[in-house]
């Protein structure tokens, strides 16, 4: 109890710096296309043919990469899903939120760490005021009253630390259970799961079983909480192989972007095949 | 502990003081950014084109959650109904020639007109299909800004809220047509792109099904009469 006053003078720095951070500058981009619309050129179907993609990662190792991806759809059908779908007919909402951002909140001390990594002091001292807040006054994180307080979330894992130091992702990988990731995501999970501060901790205490706990409840709770969008994602592919491969990807370069928008072109206004008219 | 917490607290008083001062050369930079922004705008009017984007997507949800809701009870009335927004509302030909990539350019256009009407089948009910777990969430267009680049459109962002859930970004691609109208090249929900996602999933069924469009259109086609 003695360190107390320290956590919460320490609470109130960080939030010190998060309500003294100005809102997002505007990007760049914003500023520049008013400008670039004068000597606009237009853009011709071999543009769009040739624009470079968010969703692509080279997969050489697809065949082994289908083969596992199909044992952990087997795995997901006979056991993973039939369980989240026990967790989420069974347990009230306010219990699944709470599980949520319980084990988010657990999270936190890594996203600090690797926030911290990329030079992001910013958000490491948010996501340490997070931890602190919602570890105390959200009672062991079952509530997230940092988010209510606007202390945003920052996603920051090892994965994205090796791309903010520059490493390409190299080719694409299924993990066994663990599912899609890329040498240097597989690569930065690994180290995650060594540095993570709470696990540390429970090694140190001799408390393993509790790391396989957690693990277990983030498998659950996730399958549970995108059951909907996993459902419809799959009734609706024709590959759904090919559908997980370009969501992963795109994620990935969503997150190493910390939120901004693509600057992927897609499809563009009047530009199209001619057979199509 | 207690001979940890005086370098503690001055990496944190040294860290507050960088924090600071990168936090006013941010300041700065923002404020010019800004009248920079304000003054094009007054060039070319494109502050009511974001407005009127605005609106586009805030009445395209009020129609979707309507369809979602109404026409709960009638599946198939729902799906038609949803085509046809779908259909008026989206650019279509720009989708199909973007997830084509580079395969449009060895079809031939029969081929690539059997693509066309089989994709427009198709297509609609990804969006309705994918859609639907939104119904009866709540639907806030937040902002919309030009999308940079060499491009014309227009990002339109908005919110889904649905309880017990962290709210879901969805942007919206979107430009003015010569007659006025707005229509959608791209979804892009927590930066996930529909129309990249859908031309991923088109080359890794032509890669591993014969390397041409024709094989496409055949399992398209398979698949359209499941």
């Amino acid at each position: 109890m003695k360190y107390l006053t320290f956590f919460i003078l320490l609470a109130m720095l960080c939030l010190q710096f998060v309500y003294a951070k100005p809102t997002p500058p505007p990007s760049t981009v914003e500023s520049s296309i008013f400008n670039s619309s004068q000597e606009h050129h237009p853009i011709t179907a071999e543009d769009v043919e040739e624009s470079s993609e968010d969703g692509e990662i080279d997969d050489p190792l697809e065949p082994f990469n289908r083969l596992m991806f199909m044992i952990n759809d087997f795995a997901d059908t006979i056991v993973i899903n039939p369980l989240a779908m026990i967790y989420k007919t069974f347990l009230p909402d306010f219990v699944q939120t709470g599980v949520r951002n319980t084990l988010s909140n657990l999270m936190e001390p890594l996203r600090f760490i690797n926030s911290s990594l990329q030079g992001k002091i910013d958000d490491a001292f948010e996501t340490l005021g997070r931890f602190i807040i919602n570890s105390t006054l959200g009672i062991l994180g079952i509530f997230d009253v940092a988010s209510d307080l606007g202390l945003e979330k920052h996603e920051e894992d090892f994965g994205q630390t090796l791309a903010s130091w520059g490493f390409e992702s190299g080719p694409y990988l299924v993990l066994p259970i663990l599912g899609p990731s890329s040498l240097r995501d597989a690569l930065g999970q690994g180290v995650d799961t060594l540095g993570d501060p709470v696990n540390i901790v429970l090694r140190a205490k001799d408390k393993e079983n509790y790391m396989y706990i957690r693990w277990s409840a983030e498998v659950l709770s996730r399958r549970a909480y995108y059951s909907d969008e996993i459902d419809s994602l799959k009734e609706t592919s024709i590959d759904f192989y090919a559908t997980v491969r370009s969501l992963y990807a795109q994620r990935r370069a969503h997150l190493n972007r910390d939120g901004a928008p693509s600057t992927v072109e897609g499809p563009q206004p009047s530009v199209h095949d001619e057979a199509f008219n | 502990m207690n001979s940890l917490k005086t370098p503690l607290f001055a990496l944190l008083l040294f860290f507050s003081f960088i924090n600071i001062s990168a936090a006013d050369a941010e300041k700065d930079s923002e404020s010019t950014g800004k009248t920079t922004v304000q003054e094009s705008k007054n060039d070319d009017g494109s502050s009511t084109e974001l407005k009127e984007a605005e609106q586009f997507i805030r009445e395209l949800g009020a129609d979707a959650i309507h369809v979602l809701t109404a026409k709960k009870d009638n599946p198939e009335e729902q799906k038609k109904e949803f085509e046809e927004i779908f259909i008026n509302h989206f650019a279509v030909k720009s989708i199909a020639t973007f997830v084509l990539g580079r395969y449009r350019r060895t079809a031939t256009t029969e081929e690539k007109k059997e693509f066309f009407d089989l994709f427009k089948k198709s297509i609609a009910d990804v969006y309705t299909e994918r859609f639907k777990n939104y119904e009866n969430e709540s639907f806030v267009v937040t902002h919309a800004r030009p999308a940079g680049g060499k491009s014309t459109l227009i990002r339109v962002y908005s919110e889904i809220k649905k309880p017990n859930s962290n709210p879901i970004e969805v942007e919206w691609k979107v430009f003015k047509k010569a007659d006025g109208k707005f229509c959608i090249t791209d979804v892009i929900v927590e930066g996930l792109s529909m129309s990249t996602t859908q031309r991923s999933e088109y080359s890794s069924i032509i890669e591993n099904n014969g390397g041409s469009v024709a094989d496409l259109n055949r399992i398209l086609k398979q698949r359209l009469a499941e």
